[in-house]
């Protein structure tokens, strides 16, 4: 019989050598992250009068829909109270919080005048027709909630601690006024991400002459939505599993499994709305071009749709971790692909001189922040009490 | 969750408060309102058939807005004309050759002035997140410096890629275009614009936007054999401030087709449908809500976290082994 324990922290070394390159990684990012405030983005990027948006605002959209995770964990587990997942709500919760976190670091060096990110906060400068507007109010909340689910887990670390018995006392009466409330934040959580993610489709429906057909679409802030939903699940058991890996733990098949079975659900009802939107506003004849455009949508299709569609419907995959790991890497590539395709390569300005393609600095900030947020999350399970164990792994 | 439904519908009641209030001011950000035709709209009108590419207007411009100032021999130089230049952050207008394609005599080159058209229903202003991109009553679309904070969505969203960035600045970088010389400072503020000043062939007009139709549909109906039946910007993404006639398709001229739908229309009818007074993101924490109170362990069992018994008895549905799906 399985039997769950309490989230605990795991003991491990923080620094093994992959942490170590991870950290060099990371640094090496810094640096560079550092050159793009010191000389401007015409120095560090790539980014010109045509192409406004860069690698930059992609690694923001995707760590943001990878970091749905974050909501639709919580929704299984505290809202719809599945508690067979309750282990994975906390791995979830901090792999959302550091993608958030991340994007918004991300955003942070891409926008130009970046002391002025706190304007939309200013009820003057509010402009309510502006989707980006929705989607900064709803990062800033977002944020907001995730840290604020994030506090029991940081509490629970400090209570009772043995050095410092006052913080110890001070956390737990947050603690305890926080579990009172915490559902108000539960379906906050939901409810704001679910509106962010689709409003982050909806940021290029304004643009419709510029993005190509094959993505163009009214629902476009539904599909983002749907895909959000759907790469919830396999971003949670990747992130699992191979944290599992990475701190030497067994991955916890009998969980990852059982919420695997989501996979196929979620991801025929995108595929559903994906192809039924292309037939009826006929963006199939667009896959005859052979031109990138046409080839990236195909490979976002296959690749990221259907083929981890296909292969989540095999007992065997699910029950595989390494297999597991794969369909659920599949289905996050899908997403990212799918953001990289409209917010770039679907993306066709009118007059064209330079085509655009991310510089040496642009691809080192975004892998030094991918390392960053994989480091971030070892520290985190380290030092907090985020992965669940069964009993036995423990005494064993 | 131990908390009593009577506390639980407060709290949701107090959500519905915070998002009535939220309502109000968001309809008064709403309000903004992206601009109608009114009488004081005024615009530009571009007779193509008489440019003949002296790029006065180009250094009118540059002068205007303090950017160094093409030479008389720089203006005479017709290299520039080799390529089609886009407007940049210090040049707001250019004025590009195109060859007709009766070009026999070599005579047939149109030239084009290209800038911001400032369209009646702009997708920049729709677009800006901070309300640094305001239409203004005479209809110029003018940038706030000092609201923006340098995210560019207004350069994607405009369908006719006028909008430029200063990339090269590392602090302090603006979006720079057109502004119908409307914005604080400029010496020709509340009157006529540099380049229509400046222009020797009256190929430039200024006035209101309605005059302005009047005058192009005038001048179309009175020479057919000169000028093709299209005033380029009467309808094109909503209208623009800007217009031109010209004896030349304007496909061939390097013009845009342009949907006559303003891009904003559709963009805020769904944002504001979703958002309807905050009925259905209110009404969706409800649902949530319901789902959680319907969910939740029924017998509240004190030790459910660590009675290896009580979460042995929530589970055993899900730890059957996993039916295989064919």
């Amino acid at each position: 019989m399985i039997v769950h324990d309490e989230p605990a922290a795991v003991n491990r070394n923080l620094m093994t050598p992959g942490a170590r390159v991870l950290l060099i990684i990371t640094a090496v990012g810094v640096c560079f992250g550092a050159y793009r405030f010191v000389f401007g983005l015409q120095a560090s990027t790539n980014l010109n009068q045509q192409y406004p948006w860069g690698i930059w605002i992609i690694a923001d959209v995707s760590f943001i829909a990878l970091a749905a995770s974050g909501f639709t964990t919580a929704a299984i587990v505290h809202v719809f109270h599945r508690r067979h997942f309750h282990a994975l709500a906390r791995p979830a919760l901090v792999a959302a919080m550091l993608g958030y976190t991340f994007a918004g670091m991300v955003l942070f060096a891409d926008l130009g005048k970046y002391y002025n990110i706190w304007h939309p906060i200013l009820p003057s400068m509010w402009q309510g027709n502006s989707a980006l507007f929705e989607v900064g109010m709803c990062v800033m909340c977002y944020l907001t909630v995730l840290y604020i689910e994030f506090i029991p887990v940081f509490c629970e670390r400090f209570i009772g601690h043995p050095q410092w018995p006052k913080l110890g006392r001070i956390c737990a009466i947050i603690n305890r006024v926080i579990s009172k409330t915490m559902f108000v934040f539960l379906i906050l959580c939901v409810t704001i991400s679910c509106l962010h993610q689709s409003s982050l489709g909806h940021v290029m429906v304004l643009a419709p002459a510029k993005l190509h057909p094959l993505w163009y679409t009214p629902i476009l802030s539904l599909l983002f939505l749907l895909s959000a939903i759907v790469t919830g699940f396999p971003t949670v058991i990747f992130v699992c599993i191979c944290g599992s890996w990475a701190l030497k733990l067994k991955p916890q098949m009998h969980i990852l499994s059982s919420i695997a079975k989501y996979i196929p659900f979620f991801l025929s009802i995108y595929l559903a709305f994906k192809i039924g939107d292309m037939f009826i506003r006929r963006s199939y004849v667009h896959l005859n071009e052979w031109s990138v455009q046409s080839v990236s949508f195909s490979v976002e299709m296959i690749v990221g749709l259907m083929l981890p569609f296909i292969m989540s419907l095999f007992y065997r995959v699910r029950n595989s971790p390494r297999m597991l790991c794969v369909t659920s890497l599949l289905v996050m590539c899908g997403v990212v692909i799918n953001r990289t395709n409209v917010y770039l390569i679907g993306y066709q300005p009118p007059y064209v001189t330079k085509v655009y393609f991310p510089s040496f600095t642009e691809w080192v900030v975004t892998i030094g922040c991918v390392a960053a947020l994989c480091l971030c999350w070892r520290a985190i399970v380290i030092y907090f009490p985020v992965i669940t164990q069964p009993k036995e792994a423990k005494t064993a | 969750m131990n908390t009593s439904r009577r506390r639980f519908l407060k709290k949701v009641g107090l959500l519905g408060v915070c998002a009535s209030v939220l309502d109000v001011e968001s309809q008064r950000a709403i309000g903004s309102g992206t601009g109608q035709v009114s009488d004081e709209s005024m615009g530009v009108l571009v007779d193509l058939t008489k440019c003949n590419g002296c790029r006065q207007c180009e250094a009118a411009c540059r002068e205007t807005f303090g950017y160094e100032v093409p030479t008389k021999e720089e203006l005479l130089d017709e290299s520039v004309f080799a390529e089609h230049r886009r407007p940049d952050p210090r040049s707001y207008t250019t004025v590009n050759k195109f060859l007709g394609e009766s070009d026999e005599a070599g005579s047939a080159a149109v030239y084009v002035k290209v800038n911001c058209l400032h369209c009646i229903d702009p997708a920049c202003v729709s677009a800006c997140l901070v309300g640094a991109m305001q239409r203004q009553p005479n209809g110029a679309v003018i940038y706030d410096a000092y609201k923006c904070m340098g995210c560019r969505y207004c350069m994607v969203a405009c369908p006719f890629q006028m909008p430029t960035y200063e990339y090269g600045n590392a602090f302090t970088p603006q979006v720079r275009k057109c502004t119908l010389c409307s914005d604080e400072g400029n010496p020709n503020k509340g009157g006529t614009p540099a380049c229509v000043q400046a222009c020797p062939k009256q190929c430039l007009i200024y006035g209101k936007r309605s005059e302005l139709l009047a005058r192009a549909r005038g001048r179309i109906n009175r020479h057919p054999d000169i000028y093709v039946d299209h005033i380029y910007g009467e309808h094109e993404a909503g209208g623009t401030s800007w217009l031109y006639i010209s004896g030349v398709e304007f496909e061939s001229l390097g013009f845009l087709e342009v949907s006559p739908e303003a891009p904003p229309r559709l963009a805020e009818a769904i944002q504001h449908g979703v958002f309807n007074h905050f009925i259905p993101p209110v009404a969706w924490c409800g649902v949530l809500g319901l789902a959680m109170w319907l969910t939740r362990a029924e017998p509240q069992q004190p030790a459910l976290t660590d009675s290896a018994d009580a979460e042995s008895v929530s589970i055993p549905d899900v730890t059957l082994p996993a039916k295989k799906i064919p």
